[in-house]
């Protein structure tokens, strides 16, 4: 069901980058309060049906506005910028992200103390840190060709972090 | 099924038209029910005034024994006597929590998926043997109430995937008892404690049972149980540590030659003592005869704690992955509750209290407080409770995924994302001409498809012959209130569907599980019959008191023909419902529904606008 409207009128916010958290997950609560499955036990099939539709809609929006990265992606769709699955990087950028690659693999392969991945970790969120203001300020200036690139580049580093904490998760054993 | 009774909202109710809403705890090693009297939860008692039923089932010649004297038949009778059948729930014949355990159990070859095991009384499944347990704990139920349940919430571990939390909810299905709703154990104790002293903030649940664990985030603010992040090991537990000291104990006195499953069986259950034991000693003994002769070793708790260490350091490095998981610190926890009976004791106490640097909340008994949360959540979802501010949200414990070439899992819905959720992906063929897909359906973290549960399989067919890389077919995930998942696949450039519930390969089709039911309950006909109708009567009568609801408040929104079709459609089932045929009464019901549809759109196109409308006056009185 198209409930028309996109994630931001959902929660009545302004379709900008910035974003008041506290109003958003202050209307996510009200929201659910009214239209949870849970308030809809004796609802008839239909509206309990129509209700947990909306209810997912509620749900996903949320993850995706309260999400720096997704919200970005979500923004730059809104404006027609559909960021890619493989696209296209500069060199440089490029060259940056097969040092960092590589610097990860040495790690993976070396049984080294936990010390130099902790270091590497600061390295990486300095990165994302560094990537989230520039990300900022292009959505400020309506840049939405830079945002687009900046989100590449985020996407990137997240995903280092992901490998990275599974590294760490197994010289943990968890 | 029992149907609930609906009452218009905001009437106050007759005290003694309260509907009967009970909550399940279905532990591994002992389970409980417990419901609400006059607004105060508490746990039933058996007539002995017992409220742990231990999770055992003793299937005789020709009779099937439940609890205390199931657990006596234990050591006597291990084939037919069932314990931990939880550690079972869901799982297939091969998996190695079944495959490489030592259990006395005959399991049957037969079906390569759902585990039976055969027993004197005949053959069972898993599920049937959790709703044996049900049974009892609703046999209290009737003898505390003097009616029948209305309906039931039932917890599971908050890890439970979905083909587990299926075969619990078709075990109370078996029952013929109503789910309101599964809810996770450590949700259900944050509602105890939450209602109970007004914590709010930030609260780490760490719950450790006898065959599960289970550690979770929530943050309580304003009625609201918001789940972050939860994490666990749905085969970590009691039930291991028990094992560690038998062995422990063999190893002392030197015993090489392995054990009979009727020795193992007894010595699990001397070991158990002794654990328990240790929380209020310091030293104890196990004894333990094996061919004539009394061995006997003599346990500290130093010992155990170092025996216990290793599954300990494991439940702490699950604890510090759902810290990352939500983005928490560790300070920043304000409250962390001690949840199932493994955290009586005092070694684990210990080793929680100073891994959080806090004192763990565990004025609720332990071994309750699972139960007395889901009896709050099941008397609040009948509605007894009026406008509740109340609500819990909670999470997917587990990734979502299709397998993808090379045997790889692709995570469609990522774990700890909030439920009901839903996920639509596209994938298109990989060979020419391709005219079918299969769809595998996955749930767990790893990478490759071999690592993580399979849950359902099917096919999807009829797309049309194209180049590879042409046909583009969506795959839509449903999760559901319940963590239960339904999948559905169409083909967009022909339209084809396909689509499943996930009734994974381990747990029962539907028509098993009508077998089932008109054999267990061995229901005469006539029986069946009246059921049938008395249950349509309900169902009709549960449409059509929405819809009245529904017209008198806005009826405005139909024009008066729409309007009095449907009074007229009401009229004529409420004619069905005086002749008394179950079918002819269905069909009147589906009729009902169908006209009344589109009403119930605008109905909550409305409210969606007056809830966010809402906001915006909101904003003006803040502003000012």
């Amino acid at each position: 069901m198209d409930f028309g409207r996109n994630f931001f009128e959902i929660f009545n916010l302004p379709a900008a980058y910035s974003l008041d958290r506290e109003l958003l997950r202050s209307r996510y609560m009200s929201l659910q309060k009214e239209f949870h499955p849970d308030r809809h036990i004796l609802s008839s099939d239909t509206e309990k049906r129509l209700a947990m539709q909306f209810i997912t809609e509620i749900n996903s929006g949320y993850e995706t506005l309260s999400d720096n990265l997704q919200r970005a992606i979500y923004l730059l769709e809104l404006n027609g910028n559909k960021v890619e699955e493989n696209p296209k990087l500069d060199n440089e950028v490029l060259l940056k992200q097969i040092e960092f690659r590589e610097d990860l693999e040495t790690l993976e392969n070396r049984s080294e103390s936990r010390k130099s991945l902790g270091s590497f970790r600061t390295e990486i969120e300095a990165q994302i840190e560094n990537i989230q203001i520039a990300l900022e300020q292009a959505f400020l200036a309506d840049r939405f060709g830079v945002a687009r690139q900046l989100v590449y580049e985020q996407q990137f580093f997240f995903k280092l972090e992901r490998s990275l904490e599974r590294i760490e998760e197994n010289s943990a054993g968890i | 099924m029992a149907l609930l009774q609906i009452t218009e909202p905001g009437k106050a109710q007759d005290p003694h038209s309260k509907k009967i809403a009970i909550g399940i705890d279905l532990g591994t090693t002992n389970s409980i029910v417990a419901g609400i009297r006059e607004g105060e939860p508490f746990a039933l008692p058996d007539e002995t005034g017992r409220y742990l039923l231990p999770s055992v089932v003793s299937y005789r010649q020709n009779s099937v024994v439940v609890g205390h004297e199931a657990f006596d038949l234990a050591n006597l009778d291990p084939a037919n006597t069932i314990i931990s059948i939880k550690r079972l729930m869901g799982r297939a014949l091969g998996d190695p929590v079944i495959a490489e355990s030592n259990l006395p159990y005959k399991f049957i070859k037969r079906s390569e998926t759902v585990p039976r095991i055969e027993t004197s009384f005949g053959t069972v499944t898993p599920t049937e043997v959790s709703s044996e347990i049900i049974r009892k704990l609703l046999e209290r139920s009737f003898e505390t109430f003097e009616k029948e349940a209305d309906g039931a919430v039932i917890t599971v571990p908050a890890y439970f995937d979905d083909s587990q939390r299926q075969a619990t909810k078709d075990a109370a299905t078996l029952c013929g008892l109503q789910v309101l709703r599964l809810i996770n154990e450590p949700t259900a104790a944050a509602l105890a404690y939450g209602l109970d002293s007004g914590n709010e903030g930030l609260v780490a649940i760490y719950d450790l049972g006898g065959g599960t664990f289970d550690i979770s985030l929530l943050r309580m603010e304003k009625g609201v149980f918001q789940v972050l992040a939860t994490a666990g090991d749905a085969a970590l537990g009691g039930d291991d540590f028990d094992a560690v000291i038998c062995q422990w104990f063999l190893d002392s006195v030197g015993w090489e030659k392995g054990l009979t499953a009727v020795e193992n069986r007894g010595l699990v259950l001397e070991a158990r003592k002794a654990k328990e034991d240790l929380t209020n000693v310091e030293t104890t003994q196990i004894i333990f005869r094996l061919e004539e002769t009394n061995y006997r070793a003599k346990l500290t708790r130093s010992v155990l704690r170092d025996l216990l260490k290793p599954f300990l350091d494991k439940t702490l490095n699950i604890c510090r992955k759902v810290f990352r998981d939500a983005s928490a610190d560790l300070d920043d926890i304000d409250n962390v509750v001690l949840v199932g009976g493994s955290t009586k004791s005092l070694i684990i106490r210990e080793t929680v209290s100073e891994f959080f640097g806090k004192k763990s909340l565990d004025h609720i008994d332990p071994e309750k407080v699972v139960a007395i949360g889901a009896a709050i959540q099941a008397d609040l979802l009948v509605g007894n409770k009026g406008d509740s501010e109340v609500l819990l949200l909670d999470v997917l414990p587990l990734s979502l995924g299709l397998e993808m070439m090379g045997g790889l899992a692709e995570k469609i819905i990522p774990r700890n994302t909030p439920i009901p959720a839903n996920q639509t992906k596209e994938f298109t063929t990989h060979k020419d001409g391709q005219t079918s897909m299969k769809i595998h359906v996955v749930q767990g973290e790893r990478d490759m498809v071999s690592d993580c549960r399979s849950l359902a399989e099917f096919e999807l067919k009829g797309i049309p012959p194209m180049v590879a890389g042409a046909a583009r077919v969506r795959v839509s995930f449903q999760v559901d209130a319940d963590g239960l998942l339904s999948v559905s696949a169409r083909e967009l450039t022909a339209g084809i569907e396909a689509g499943v519930e996930v009734k994974p390969s381990y747990g029962l089709t539907d028509s098993e599980i009508t077998e089932m039911l008109t054999s267990s309950f061995e229901m005469a006909e006539e029986d069946a019959i009246l059921r049938m109708i008395s249950e349509a009567r309900l169902e009709a009568a549960r449409v059509m008191e929405a819809l009245a609801v529904a017209l008198k408040e806005d009826a405005e929104m139909l024009d008066v023909g729409e309007v009095s079709l449907l009074e007229e459609g009401m009229r004529k089932l409420g004619e069905l419902v005086k002749k008394g045929d179950h079918k002819a009464i269905n069909e009147g019901i589906d009729l009902l529904s169908k006209a009344s549809e589109e009403f119930a759109a605008l109905r909550m196109d409305k409210a969606i606008n007056k809830a966010l409308a809402g906001q915006k006056i909101n904003d003006i009185e803040q502003e000012i």
